[in-house]
């Protein structure tokens, strides 16, 4: 699809993106010490983390990725707002207050409450490491996409930009700025997705189960995927044509919420374990009601057919400038790239973090004072905003919602066997814990080398999520391991 | 080399217990739903595709899978503020 320059849909991305980085800017004003950094300073409101958690969680995938997997893919992408969503069942009810009792700033912090080991800090860091670049290829990938029709720059000028932005954010303020961001862009991003939801309705002049009706009734449904029959459209089976596939997804997405590092960090921002809780639930609340939004912006987009077939995550934003024109284009595209800002400056907070503290500071022994640890957190920030922006250029096309699927996959194999052994179980041993980590690190990331995602048709592992091999396999050693050394 | 902390660093709080247990609860049930209707749709999608309220089970039963999450988390913190408090 061709795209032109719209001058006020740029005016409002300006605008927008200029109050972002003026709450950082002013957010680095109160960064004294690396708590400050790291975790807002412990004392941030148990309602403003948990939207800000929600902002967190509804980054690129949310709002682009599923938004557009559901109009080419019809129910298989409804999978992903239902799987998403359940994860935060497992991190209320199992890690959230446990987690807060015993952390300090890393996930690495959390699996070492109890053991003191080299090698399970090693191992955390690395897969903190691994997984924060996994899930920050997406968010790039959907900043990239959303400049193309925005401003008019190719692909990989909107990677470089939202890059820099990043940097800048994170360079500065850390978690005090990230926590405020994403407050204010999650109240926005819901407004957004019931304005949208609200326009398709208005313009089909349809409630929302008839829509949806409709939708089950037509058995010429035309769709971006082909003509087919509605009930077999909102049925599984269009993406996933191995059905294992689904099962696979649907362990991973569950599973991988509670052992997100850039979730995980949140709950060390509030001052006690019931604030953890809390901020939960506010945060399952506001993204539960927004997953449900997604179906209808996702078959919103089908319905209009407001689709770019070579880029599926445009479905959201291209619905809007149908209903809305160039000014609500111009605020759902405005919006979903300050999500993209907040969230990758999250996910590089957590990187950083366990770059400089975990390895560099503690692994390898560098004794430092606090003004030392911020400045090497610095740096390793600018190092691994570097990398996403080379990754993202390289990811051009994907998906940002199945990358997104992937990330949960290698966050749920490597680091919540870990956590929950240490958590519950007394009997975990160091070297239970640490090779659990690596099992489910190397496994998901080797299956998905060898999956279709990275070798299409000739794939010798045939699906495209690891999950229901590298999560049981993980748990096994895990727990195996430290039986056979007790 | 491993330097393990002592037994109690892992002690919690009765009221935390408590308010854990009824965590697991709910936990189970959850996870029940949610794989009942995973492994549906995973090897017999015409489950999926019945039709019911003018919808189809798949759209209905990701709806509930949502709105229950909600519903769980809501209960949850009522329940661990009244164990807080020591209604409970």
């Amino acid at each position: 699809m061709a795209y032109t320059f719209q001058p006020i849909a740029v005016a409002l991305f300006l605008v927008i993106t200029a109050i972002t980085l003026g709450i950082s800017f002013w957010a680095a004003k109160q960064v004294k010490t690396a708590s400050h950094y790291f975790v807002a300073g412990g004392g941030v409101k148990w309602l403003v983390n948990g939207i800000a958690f929600a902002g967190d969680y509804l980054s690129a995938a949310s709002f682009l990725g599923i938004a557009g997997m559901i109009a080419f893919f019809g129910f298989d992408g409804f999978l992903y707002s239902i799987g998403f969503l359940a994860g935060w069942i497992v991190a209320l009810l199992i890690v959230a207050e446990p987690l807060r009792r015993c952390g300090k700033y890393t996930f690495c912090d959390a699996l070492l409450f109890r053991l003191e080991d080299k090698g399970v800090r090693l191992a955390g860091a690395v897969s903190t490491l691994i997984v924060s670049l996994f899930y920050l290829i997406p968010q790039i990938v959907g900043a990239g996409s959303i400049v193309q029709p925005l401003l008019g720059l190719s692909y990989e000028v909107g990677v470089v930009l939202v890059g820099a932005l990043v940097i800048t954010i994170v360079a500065t303020a850390g978690m005090v700025s990230t926590t405020y961001v994403q407050f204010i862009k999650g109240f926005l991003l819901l407004i957004a997705a019931v304005a949208l939801t609200g326009g398709v309705l208005w313009a089909t002049g349809l409630g929302p189960v008839d829509f949806i009706s409709n939708i089950l009734d037509n058995p010429t449904l035309t769709t971006p995927s082909g003509v087919m029959d509605g009930n077999a459209f909102l049925a599984p089976g269009i993406k996933f044509k191995n059905p294992l596939d689904f099962l696979s997804l649907a362990l991973a997405l569950i599973l991988g919420t509670a052992a997100l590092p850039h979730v995980l960090i949140r709950y060390y921002t509030v001052p006690t374990p019931a604030d953890a809780r809390r901020s939960t639930v506010i945060a399952i609340a506001a993204i539960g009601v927004f997953y449900i939004l997604t179906l209808f912006l996702g078959l919103g987009a089908m319905h209009f057919m407001t689709v770019d077939p070579a880029n599926q995550n445009l479905s959201a934003p291209l619905l809007a400038e149908f209903i809305g024109g160039e000014i609500f284009f111009g605020l759902i595209s405005s919006i979903a790239f300050a999500t993209i800002l907040g969230t990758v400056s999250g996910l590089i907070m957590a990187a950083a973090g366990a770059i400089s503290h975990d390895i560099w500071t503690v692994y390898l022994g560098n004794t430092q004072d606090d003004a030392q640890t911020l400045r090497m957190t610095k740096i390793t920030a600018i190092g691994v905003g570097i990398a996403a922006i080379i990754l993202g250029i390289v990811a051009k096309g994907m998906n940002v919602a199945f990358l997104v699927g992937l990330a949960f996959a290698i966050a749920a194999s490597a680091n919540l066997p870990a956590l929950i052994s240490v958590l519950f179980w007394k009997g975990t041993t160091a070297r239970g814990v640490s090779l659990g980590i690596w099992t489910g690190l190397l496994s998901s990331c080797g299956l998905i080398l060898i999956g279709p995602t990275i070798m299409g048709a000739g794939a010798i592992f045939p699906l495209a999520n690891p999950g229901i091999v590298s999560i049981p396999l993980s748990f096994i050693v895990t727990f195996g391991v430290s039986m056979l050394e007790k | 080399m491993t330097k393990e902390k002592p037994d109690d660093i892992m002690a919690v709080p009765e009221k935390d217990k408590k308010t854990f247990r009824m965590g697991l609860i709910l936990f189970t049930v959850y996870i029940i739903g949610y794989f009942l209707f995973t492994i549906a749709g995973t090897f017999n999608k015409n489950i999926l595709m019945t039709r019911v309220l003018g919808l189809n089970v798949g759209i209905v039963g990701g709806m509930l899978i949502i709105v229950s999450a909600i519903i769980i988390a809501v209960y949850y913190n009522w329940y661990a503020g009244q164990v807080e408090t020591g209604v409970n």
